[in-house]
């Protein structure tokens, strides 16, 4: 067994349907926290852990982390309403909240802000200077359809440059960092991600990025969302809330949020992702692409 | 001991502790050896699969991470792999040669990866190939034959290699001390258990050399040592038992040879003495103690030398002795040797110092004169014969001896030894058939020493050669004139020298020691010729002459006796005539000789008495039946008193011995009257007849006995 699969089997393990509830209005039970593979299940695991435990702790109940390997398992898990408090992108918040009852809370905030816009990134060596130039090139997205900024602001930004389905060639990176160093490999003419991935250490580990630029980007745009359950205890929200709004407050707040790569977590609410709800349209359409991704 | 050991010791510990020591270094260094081969193939052979296996690992795991753009999930999968201690570099590439990823753990390696990041792909890789401690894999990372990267593994073989040697490096150092603590048991036992051992069979061995036998060697164990010590002591047993064997009969022959020694040293003595004394008597004769021949010929040669250097004469005498014979024969060597002796005593007295005085043989002297001239030496040999007028005293009685000296001097007679010695032989011979005592050499004398010679040859072949003849003289009976008997006397009808008077060869008979021989031919033809006169009948006896020497014959009995027999002749035939001085030289030895069985029968006459010392007493005891006076006496006793009152002394006194007397030598008639007045018995001579020849001998008995008177008796 690899370690893929171990994590998978671990992964699974905690993803047991024993783990989840359909109240978590029960004390006792646990709340379970899930956040979307924007990372890996172990990078996930590793930076939320802390949080978890300061939350459980906060909230002296447990909570558990989950993470899956793959976006379907996650997506599968705010289907079925098992997440108590999920952190996952804009648009799945959007359909979420249409479609799954949860609501927003916080918003993150990485780098010292809690906006993100949409980019396309290219190797200035490539001679790729719009959005026109990509034209039959290879654009390497960073998240999949579902992907906020990785795919749909780009796909935005695609068709705002003229350019339509079947202009361009579509590859998919595992993330926003993967889809950079797609692009910085010449593997795709273009990495499609959020603006504020090309800050990424690990995208600065793996690649020179004085050798990329943007080629295009968005507006800023609300930062990815938390959201909880809509049926759990109001004050059970608030505390949530409140504590983990706090946590860039006090030092050891801020060390949780370092050791999940945030700068901090902000109050937020629904109507802040209208203006997703607004690129999404122009992008799946007036249905979000609910039709296309949800049934 | 003799030492043939090689100059260098060596130590036996030594060598066995590093031999095995040595072998199990040297085995285990070979193991070590072979060990490093052995692991450096499977290092090899591991980093072959290892790096095979990453690299295909890394890129099945690349596959996803590829397909799905996860650049950054490849490049944990890379940086997790180049952690591996073994990995030197990893290296992901696309599929245009682009770096995707690469990651090295060593500082200077990521330096070198970041400065490289440019450089093309060949290039990098040849940078790390052109390490000779990395081996690169390859590997691709393929999806539908699709190759989607390339990953590219640099394991450190250089450092394996270091960890093998560091692995060995324990083994190493292992088998170092494994062969210190071998070699060191080995030695702590072998000094132990064998060359403690060994020392004590070494002392034992160094007390045995000191013939220590009490303390044995004794191992406790129960080994091959042991059974050493056992040998070692049981011969230290035997060893002991075998000396103490040996001390034993050492201290027998100690004693033994105490005496041994006091005989050899008494025998060492006796034999330098004796040695001295033969070297003495090599020199010097052994009864007088006088010089030999030998000593004689050296000095007299030494004298010659010294006469040419210095120009002057050398005298050489020899001297024989008088009736020696005589004395020798009837009394006896043992008498003779008394003679001799005394002769050898007083010969010096007359001599110088200088001079030097040796016994030649028998009755010979020698005299070497140096510086003496014939004149000088005629003095000397007057002195020699003056030395013996003395008579010489034997057991029992006194004989006279007389000298006969022969003279030659150099260079007056001869110029060497060898012709000087015969030279004054020739003159002691001369001396001696003259009577004259002293003869100087003179080369008329030569004849006779010649002839002597001559005849002495071969009067030896005279006997067989019938070259000898009897003559008989007749005795006459003066009563009645008749011839009772003859007297045989042998002549030699020489082939040359015609006939030879007895006197002439019957000495040398006696001398040649064939006397015997002619006796017993005499004695033979007489017996024969009586035999035949018997047959012719003629009665008469016959007179045979005998010596001392013929008398001492034991085969004489047997002889007469065989000839008597043969003849039928009865004893009385023959009449046996001795000589008084013959008979008076040992009388009792003479009787004791005429009174043997086969003698005792025989008559017997007193031949040429009167020239003897004879012994009153002796002649009454004596077998004789007449006596016969020497001629001497009788020759001249008609104008000579002295010889006729000796002659009628005999006759008397021969008459009152009862025995009949025979007067020799008549050759006048008046010596006949005489001898007729004197009552003698009988008469022989020349005026009866001379001795003739058998056959003639009938004619002058008839002769004589026609004469009634005698005064026709005319000498035939």
């Amino acid at each position: 067994m690899n370690r893929r699969d171990f994590l998978y089997a671990s992964s699974l393990m905690l993803a047991s349907p024993l783990t989840f509830s359909s109240s978590s209005n029960n004390e006792n039970k646990p709340l379970v926290l899930g956040v979307f593979p924007r990372r890996n299940a172990k990078t996930t695991y590793k930076i939320f852990t802390p949080l978890t435990n300061a939350l459980s702790e906060h909230l002296n109940r447990k909570v558990d982390l989950v993470s899956t390997k793959d976006f379907p398992s996650f997506w599968q898990g705010v289907q079925h309403r098992k997440f108590d408090i999920v952190h996952f992108n804009q648009y799945h918040y959007v359909i979420a909240h249409q479609l799954y009852g949860y609501d927003v809370i916080l918003k993150n905030m990485e780098f010292g802000q809690a906006t993100i816009a949409g980019s396309i990134a290219v190797r200035k060596d490539l001679n790729i200077n719009t959005v026109e130039d990509l034209r039959n090139k290879t654009i390497a997205f960073g998240g999949g359809y579902r992907a906020m900024m990785s795919y749909i602001a780009v796909t935005w930004l695609l068709r705002q440059g003229g350019l339509n389905h079947g202009d361009y060639k579509e590859t998919f990176a595992r993330n926003p960092p993967n889809a950079l160093i797609t692009a910085y490999h010449k593997r795709a003419d273009a990495a499609g991600a959020g603006d504020m991935a090309i800050r990424l250490d690990i995208v600065k580990k793996n690649i020179d990025v004085s050798e990329m630029k943007y080629l295009a980007r968005t507006e800023s745009l609300t930062h990815l969302p938390w959201a909880v359950r809509n049926d759990l205890d109001l004050s059970l929200i608030q505390k949530i809330t409140q504590f983990l709004e706090g946590l860039k407050d006090d030092p050891a707040g801020q060390k949780i949020l370092d050791a999940a790569k945030l700068s901090g977590l902000l109050k937020t609410s629904d109507d802040q992702y209208d203006s997703h709800r607004e690129l999404i349209k122009k992008v799946y359409g007036e249905d979000y692409g609910i039709s296309r991704f949800e049934r | 001991m003799k030492d043939n050991k090689p100059s260098r010791r060596t130590s036996l510990t030594a060598q066995f502790v590093g031999l095995v020591a040595g072998i199990l270094v040297l085995s285990m260094s070979l193991n070590i050896v072979v060990q490093y081969e052995n692991e450096s193939n499977i290092v090899n052979q591991s980093l072959q699969v290892r790096g095979e296996s990453l690299g295909e690992l890394l890129a099945s795991f690349s596959i996803e991470s590829l397909l799905l753009n996860d650049i950054v999930s490849l490049n944990e999968y890379v940086e997790n792999t180049s952690h591996q201690p073994d990995v030197k570099f990893v290296l992901v590439t696309d599929t245009n040669g682009n770096k995707l990823i690469a990651h090295s753990e060593a500082e200077k390696d990521s330096a070198l990866l970041n400065q490289i990041r440019t450089i093309d792909q060949e290039k990098y890789i040849q940078s790390f190939r052109q390490w000779d401690d990395v081996l690169v894999f390859e590997s691709d990372a393929s999806f539908n034959d699709e190759i989607l990267a390339r990953v590219y593994i640099g394991l450190d073989y250089g450092g394996y290699l270091e960890r093998l040697i560091d692995s060995l490096l324990p083994k190493i150092f292992f088998t170092i001390l494994t062969g210190l603590f071998v070699g060191l048991g080995v030695y702590y036992t072998f000094k132990r258990k064998i060359w403690g051992h060994v020392e004590q069979l070494q002392n034992g061995a160094h007390r045995l050399s000191k013939f220590d036998f009490t303390k044995k060697i004794e191992f406790k164990e129960n080994n091959e040592l042991s059974d050493v010590a056992e040998a070692f002591n049981y011969m230290s047993d035997q060893l002991e038992e075998n000396i103490l064997a040996r001390e034993q009969v050492m201290e027998e022959l100690e004693t033994v040879n105490g005496s041994l020694e006091e005989r050899i040293k008494l025998r060492t003595h006796e034999m330098e003495n004796l040695a001295a004394t033969m070297a003495h008597q090599a020199m010097h004769d052994p009864l007088t103690g006088l010089a030999n021949r030998v000593l004689i010929v050296e000095r007299l040669q030494q004298a010659i030398m010294y006469s040419q250097r210095k120009n002057v004469r050398t005298a050489f005498i020899i001297l024989d002795l008088n009736n020696f014979k005589e004395v020798n024969d009837t009394m006896g060597h043992p008498e003779g040797d008394i003679v001799l002796k005394e002769v050898a005593e007083r010969l010096p007295k007359a001599l110088r110092e200088s001079d030097t005085v040796g016994r030649l043989g028998g009755d010979e002297f020698a005299v070497v004169l140096p510086e003496t001239d014939g004149s000088q030496a005629n003095t000397v040999a007057e002195k020699i014969i003056e030395v013996f007028t003395e008579n010489f005293m034997l057991e029992t009685q006194g004989v006279s001896i007389g000298a006969s000296i022969g003279i030659a001097v150099y260079p007056d007679h001869g110029q060497d030894q060898d012709s000087l010695i015969r030279h004054a032989d020739v003159a002691m011979y001369d001396a001696k058939r003259s009577g004259t005592g002293i003869k100087v050499y003179n080369s008329d004398s030569d004849y006779y020493t010649q002839q002597r010679l001559t005849l002495m040859a071969d009067l030896k072949n005279a006997i067989e050669a019938g070259e000898l003849i009897l003559y008989y003289q007749p005795q006459v009976n003066l009563k009645n004139y008749k011839v009772e008997s003859v007297e045989a006397l042998v002549r030699w009808q020489h082939p040359s020298q015609g006939m030879i008077e007895p006197e002439q060869f019957i000495h040398i008979a006696e001398s040649s020691g064939i006397i015997n021989q002619l006796t017993n031919w005499v004695l033979t033809e007489s017996v024969r010729q009586w035999r035949a006169w018997q047959d012719q009948g003629l009665n008469i006896q016959i007179a045979v002459n005998l010596s001392v020497k013929n008398l001492v014959n034991d085969d004489l009995p047997d002889f007469l006796e065989d000839i008597c027999k043969a003849y039928d002749v009865s004893k009385n035939a023959l009449r046996l005539e001795i000589t008084e001085s013959a008979i008076m030289s040992n009388p009792d030895r003479v009787m004791e000789l005429m009174s043997r069985t086969g003698l005792s029968a025989f008559q017997y006459s007193i031949d040429d008495f009167g020239t003897g010392y004879s012994s009153l007493s002796y002649l009454k005891k004596l077998r004789v039946n007449e006596v016969k006076i020497d001629k001497s006496f009788v020759i001249d006793m008609d104008v000579n008193d002295e010889d006729a009152t000796i002659v009628r002394s005999v006759i008397d006194l021969t008459h009152n011995l009862g025995h009949t007397v025979v007067a020799e030598g008549v050759e006048s008639d008046d010596v006949l009257q005489y001898l007729i007045k004197l009552e003698c018995d009988y008469a022989q001579g020349y005026l009866f007849s001379k001795p003739v020849p058998a056959k003639q001998i009938a004619a002058v008995i008839d002769i004589i006995e026609k004469s009634s008177s005698g005064d026709d008796i005319k000498a035939i």
